[in-house]
């Protein structure tokens, strides 16, 4: 399908912007457009878009409308330029935050792992007194600790070593990555 | 002692980032204020028009000059950089529109489809045929038919501030305006005709 196009389809609209349209010298242009389709329904898109362009600089005048000052919008992009640099600034700290109770959380975990059968008596010489008539009853701690019970003795002598060479590990890496963002900062 | 120090040294990174964010600005103040006194009566028309709310204008107006500020241009040149505005103001509609929630009612897709209670009918009276039928055009239609009729836009231009392949322009507008003319006329809103043309539907 041929697209039916005209040359003069921007010199109508820059007629019509312009007010030359309607003025003598754009006689001319205005007898192209009445003969040209393509011309002819710019002329009149463009009348109608203009009308419109119009209607929004009027509503712009109004007392309640208007536009923000430009030292208003310059402000308001400072502020909001401060406050993105502070976020990235940031980042690094949650991240080296998040990460050091991550690896507190699981040393809280190995730990319980690592000390259950002193955990147990503990929990054991509680129970014991929770019996005596004057200590009112404590919960079951073996139905919930059990699986403790059974993983703790499993590896009597590796749960230690294990345990050890974890926490190492995760400490050397939580000092390399602070090391890194301190490096970054500077 | 540690969240003492913790603290100096954010305040001070905060300080250092707000005095880059300050240096990130590509304009200085005095410039910008040319710039803006050039440029936002026509953005606020343009978007308040492709979006159908002034308020939403604002909002994305400011958003479009922070961008514009922060942006990284490649030519001083006052139509470059009006382009580029008009990019990005363009660029954060779309994404308002694609955020927007599928409950929230869309713009009717055709005339007779307008729904009919009493608000939306005493809104619809109040806004104007062409603001009537641009609720009825899709988003790139009203862009397009917007920089080329209200701005006056070239092809090249349009093709510059909505993204578009200089090529593409002249078809997609062809089809936008034969769409909002047709939209018009079968709304049987009266189209005054400019002098010496014969409305040819």
């Amino acid at each position: 399908m041929k697209l039916p196009q005209c040359e003069r389809e921007q010199e109508v609209v820059d007629a019509l912007r312009s007010g030359r349209w309607a003025s003598v010298w754009g006689e001319e242009i205005r007898r192209h457009a009445a003969v040209c389709a393509v011309c002819s329904d710019v002329a009149l898109a463009a009348q109608e878009f203009q009308r419109e362009a119009e209607r929004a600089r009027a509503e712009l005048q109004q007392p309640e409308a208007g536009l923000p000052s430009p030292g208003l919008v310059w402000w308001k992009a400072q502020r909001a330029a401060r406050r993105a640099a502070e976020q990235r600034a940031a980042e690094p700290m949650v991240l080296v935050e998040r990460l050091a109770y991550a690896v507190g959380a699981l040393a809280a975990l190995g730990l319980g792992v690592w000390q259950w059968p002193r955990i147990a008596a503990w929990l054991h010489r509680a129970q014991t007194l929770a019996s005596l008539p004057h200590f009112a009853p404590l919960p079951e701690y073996s139905s919930r600790g059990g699986w403790l019970h059974r993983l703790a003795p499993a590896w009597p002598g590796q749960i230690p070593a294990f345990l050890l060479a974890a926490s190492a590990a995760a400490f050397l890496a939580f000092m390399v990555f602070a090391a890194y963002v301190v490096w970054r900062e500077d | 002692m540690f969240i003492r120090d913790i603290t100096v040294t954010e305040l001070e990174s905060s300080k250092v980032g707000a005095e880059a964010a300050e240096q990130a600005f590509h304009m200085d103040e005095q410039t910008f204020r040319v710039f803006y006194e050039n440029t936002a009566r026509l953005l606020w028309s343009y978007l308040s028009r492709i979006m159908g709310s002034p308020t939403l204008a604002d909002d994305l107006m400011q958003e479009s000059y922070y961008r514009f500020l922060r942006a990284d241009l490649k030519s001083e040149e006052a139509a470059y950089q009006k382009a580029y505005l008009f990019r990005i103001a363009t660029n954060l509609a779309r994404d308002h529109w694609r955020r927007r929630p599928r409950h929230e009612p869309a713009e009717a897709a055709d005339p007779e489809q307008v729904p009919a209670d009493d608000r939306t009918a005493e809104r619809v009276q109040q806004r104007s045929d062409l603001g009537r039928v641009m609720g009825w055009l899709k988003p790139r239609e009203r862009e397009l038919l917007w920089l080329a009729y209200a701005e006056g836009a070239s092809h090249k231009e349009i093709a510059d501030a909505l993204g578009l392949r200089a090529a593409s322009v002249r078809l997609l507008l062809f089809r936008a305006r034969q769409k909002a003319l047709k939209l018009l006329r079968r709304s049987r809103l009266a189209i005054p005709t400019p002098a010496g043309i014969s409305d040819r539907s």
